[in-house]
């Protein structure tokens, strides 16, 4: 039975592949209008890298293109992250039957010590990437990335400090609401969302870019805070 | 004028200061999603006028549409939108007393977020912007089909996060081929070019992104997840993926098979394939004694009649096609929310545990029983309308292949009648259970039945007055069809 | 260079396949970190530093540990499909 079902629908597939190329030809009404636009089709990196920097004033141009060009996508990106955070956490709060099998083993003094010393020393380096983004390589999610290893240290090392989930949340929701409260207001001063409505700066000095740095901060802390819950919520100490 | 941008960012911002409100006031988060959908409703309402003279292009960042992202807010989006909104809010109003375990919060974080992703899908105009919305419909639809978290929900929810991941990959790998074909990401733009391209490069891309959104559409080889995972969540949130969930992922197929590439020539094959996928659901459905996994089998059969429709690329066929997306979506709300009581009630998912109810909780077994009847496709409600329209427009296709398929198709619909007249003969003509709960006897409060009466009057009114959607769905197959104007408009000239 | 570059591709594959095929979970974790580390040199050879960059820190980085988290909560070791 069962092989009989998957023979058919490889028949099936077969067949349909068949189909599409017993007649393949595609956008069959585009061609008289192909012509007239492959001319001028753009190539999408060059225009990027030409006019980057004079229009958001953006010295890393990746910035400029995830914060600004496409920086809808960068919303909805983190939208994605932000929900994994929430669904881990909806999935591992119903099934609290089985504690994690964690044996409260206190650390030994150096590593208690060690990890107490990085941990500011890697919430620094976490920041200077995201507040840089604009500067350097790097940006919102990779600093978001190196804050969040700063938790896990502390998970890992100084297990008895536990990480408080209250202040993961009020982050994660504030610098959420900061950027799409600073894209609304591109929209509401330009009539375009995520519009680089401040000043540009002189190039390649920190204050410079417009929105792209405060989006790139937001992003970070908010990267930072659910990625940071999300090992709250695996290392079993949030409520 | 409003911008159809705000309907992804108001609720998007809502959704990230729900957690907040929950910390500040317990019960402040269960009002939120009901809050940003009546906002999206309103919108996307005010703004149909306007798109069915033109569509709306949207641009972001200030750049003009190839450079920057962009929103197309046709008629088809925005009718979809609508669509969206409506249910949405019914079913947010639904789950403010409904969840009441686990972490509600974040249910209803998630429950916006799901909304948020199903209306970016069918709004934005660039496809990797497409797939980011996917995926912020899908990933939350797996964290809210294993809410209950019980051992049976987390395992459908994990079979759909699987299956999911894999399709979200597959389109992924899809978008990277087109972008390394044209450069480009805007669909306009895409589209504009696509005859520049071989086809077999063309090809291999169109069939990664079919398989990729087609497990979401849950057409026929890609669904195996669908009745595990339609039937293990909150019924609330069922109403969801069945009602938009799969609708979305219907349209992200449809946009790029139409759209972007114009491939007119695989949908014969397509149709192959719907018909598959309705006589296979309606026949699992015939089968099924769980109420959640025949409405969700049925949900399949359904969706292989949308396929059907919109394989016809007739102007008549398409709008058929999104017409029993309406018919569809407004009565399969409704059964998984008027079920969603009745099983709560019963404390039983059997069908058969439902005999008797009909004298029990009047109310709401006669909005199931309008909804059943209306999917079943008997004449004053809105499933004859719509069903009657795909009828309609196989006929005038005067294609015997398409003739054919639709003697096949109108068999699954005698199918369909056969399973929800069982039912809804089990609620009125047979005798309650013995050890039936003296709880059955109660309706469900407020915050449900009024999602459920709208949603049956919504069908019964649209059954009877077809017109009133009639002239936005022949301009949303027209946006659907008619390439060259949709790239006119994004690209401008 | 070229030579440096194959190498790399190399591992990576060998250490995608390994990941496939460890049965003790905790190695194939180690060995999907593995991919992603040689992922991201190739990013960085490729020059983009910025996806370089993420792809260490997240890919690398947070996931393996997330990932050993899961299996601290579940099982090491991945069951023979004939005894299910």
């Amino acid at each position: 039975m069962r092989r009989l079902i998957s023979l058919s629908l490889l028949l099936i597939v077969a067949l349909g592949i068949s189909l599409c190329f017993s007649g393949a030809y595609f956008g069959a009404e585009g061609a008289n209008r192909a012509g007239k636009l492959a001319q001028d089709r753009v190539n999408f990196g060059q225009r990027y890298n030409s006019r980057g920097l004079e229009e958001n004033g953006a010295g890393n141009i990746v910035a400029s293109v995830v914060v600004n060009y496409r920086g809808f996508d960068t919303l909805g990106e983190v939208t994605v992250l932000f929900i994994a955070a929430v669904g881990l956490a909806v999935v591992l709060s119903t099934r609290r039957e089985k504690p994690a099998r964690v044996r409260a083993e206190p650390a030994s003094l150096v590593v208690f010590t060690g990890c107490r010393f990085l941990f500011p020393l890697i919430l620094l380096l976490g920041s200077y990437i995201f507040i840089h983004g604009h500067l350097t390589p790097g940006g919102g999610f990779q600093g978001g990335a190196v804050v969040a290893s700063g938790f896990l240290l502390v998970y890992l090392g100084c297990r008895g400090k536990g990480l408080r989930s209250a202040g993961f949340t009020v982050t994660e929701s504030l610098s959420g609401l900061a950027f799409v409260v600073l894209a609304l207001v591109g929209l509401a001063v330009g009539g375009s969302l995520l519009l680089n409505f401040l000043p540009k700066g002189s190039a390649l000095t920190l204050f410079s870019g417009g929105v792209i740095p405060i989006i790139y901060v937001a992003i970070g802390l908010k990267v930072g805070s659910e990625l940071g819950s999300i090992i709250a919520n695996l290392s079993g100490e949030a409520p | 004028m409003v911008s159809p941008i705000l309907l992804i960012a108001v609720p998007l911002g809502l959704a990230f200061i729900t957690p907040l409100l929950g910390l500040a006031r317990k019960g402040a988060p269960r009002y939120v999603p009901a809050v940003a959908m009546l906002f999206n409703l309103l919108v996307s309402v005010s703004l149909l006028p306007d798109a069915l003279r033109a569509p709306i292009v949207v641009r972001t960042a200030g750049w003009a549409p190839p450079f920057s992202i962009h929103l197309v807010a046709g008629p088809l989006g925005l009718l979809l939108s609508s669509l969206i909104a409506l249910i949405g809010l019914l079913v947010a109003v639904y789950g403010m007393d409904y969840i009441r375990e686990g972490a509600t919060t974040r249910y209803h974080v998630l429950s916006i977020l799901i909304l948020v992703g199903a209306t970016g899908v069918v709004l934005t105009g660039d496809v990797f912007n497409l797939f980011v919305f996917f995926e912020i419909l899908c990933i939350s639809s797996y964290a809210l089909v294993a809410y209950w978290g019980d051992s049976a929900s987390v395992e459908a929810g994990a079979k759909y996060l699987i299956q999911g991941a894999i399709g979200s990959s597959f389109v992924l790998i899809g978008i990277g081929l087109l972008y390394g074909a044209f450069g480009a990401l805007s669909m306009a733009d895409i589209a504009a070019n696509v005859s520049s391209v071989s086809s077999f490069r063309l090809f291999v891309s169109l069939a990664f992104l079919i398989t990729g959104f087609g497990v979401e559409a849950a057409v026929f080889p890609l669904n195996a997840w669908l009745p595990d995972a339609h039937s293990s969540a909150p019924s609330s949130i069922s109403a969801i993926l069945s009602g938009i969930a799969i609708k979305a992922g219907i349209y992200a197929v449809a946009r790029v098979v139409y759209t972007i590439y114009g491939a007119q020539s695989i949908l014969p094959f397509v149709a192959l394939l719907s018909v598959a996928t309705l006589l296979i659901g309606e026949m699992c459905a015939f089968s099924q004694n769980d109420i959640k996994r025949l409405l969700a089998y049925s949900s399949i059969g359904q969706m292989g009649l949308i396929v059907f429709g919109l394989a016809m690329a007739s102007a008549t066929g398409v709008s058929a096609a999104l017409f029993v997306v309406i018919s569809h979506a407004l009565a399969k709300a409704l059964l998984f929310l008027a079920s969603g009581y009745m099983i709560l009630r019963t404390g039983s998912r059997e069908v058969s545990s439902l005999n008797g109810m009909g004298t029990r909780m009047p109310l709401t077994s006669l909005c199931f029983t309008v909804g059943a009847f209306s999917l079943v496709g008997l004449p004053p409600f809105v499933g004859f309308a719509s069903k009657f329209m795909i009828v309609r427009a196989a006929l005038e296709t005067a294609d015997t292949f398409f003739v054919v398929l639709l003697a096949i198709a109108l068999i699954g619909t005698v199918i369909e009648g056969a399973y929800f007249l069982r039912i809804v003969q089990g609620l009125y003509f047979k005798p309650a259970p013995q050890q039936a709960r003296e709880e059955t006897r109660k309706e469900p409060p407020l915050s449900a039945l009024v999602p459920v009466g709208v949603l049956a009057a919504l069908i019964v009114a649209v059954g009877l007055y077809p017109g009133l959607v009639e002239r936005a769905l022949g301009a949303a197959a027209n946006d659907l069809l008619d390439r060259d104007s949709y790239v006119q408009n994004v690209m401008g000239d | 260079m070229i030579i440096f570059q194959t190498f790399v591709v190399l591992v990576m594959i060998v250490a995608a396949v390994a990941a496939a095929r460890f049965g003790d979970l905790l190695n194939a974790v180690i060995a999907c970190a593995l991919v992603s580390l040689m992922a991201s040199i190739i990013f960085y050879f490729l020059q983009a530093p910025d996806v370089a960059m993420a792809e260490a820190s997240i890919g690398a980085g947070l996931t393996t540990a997330i990932f050993i988290f899961a299996i601290n909560r579940t099982v090491r070791y991945e069951r023979n499909e004939k005894t299910d």
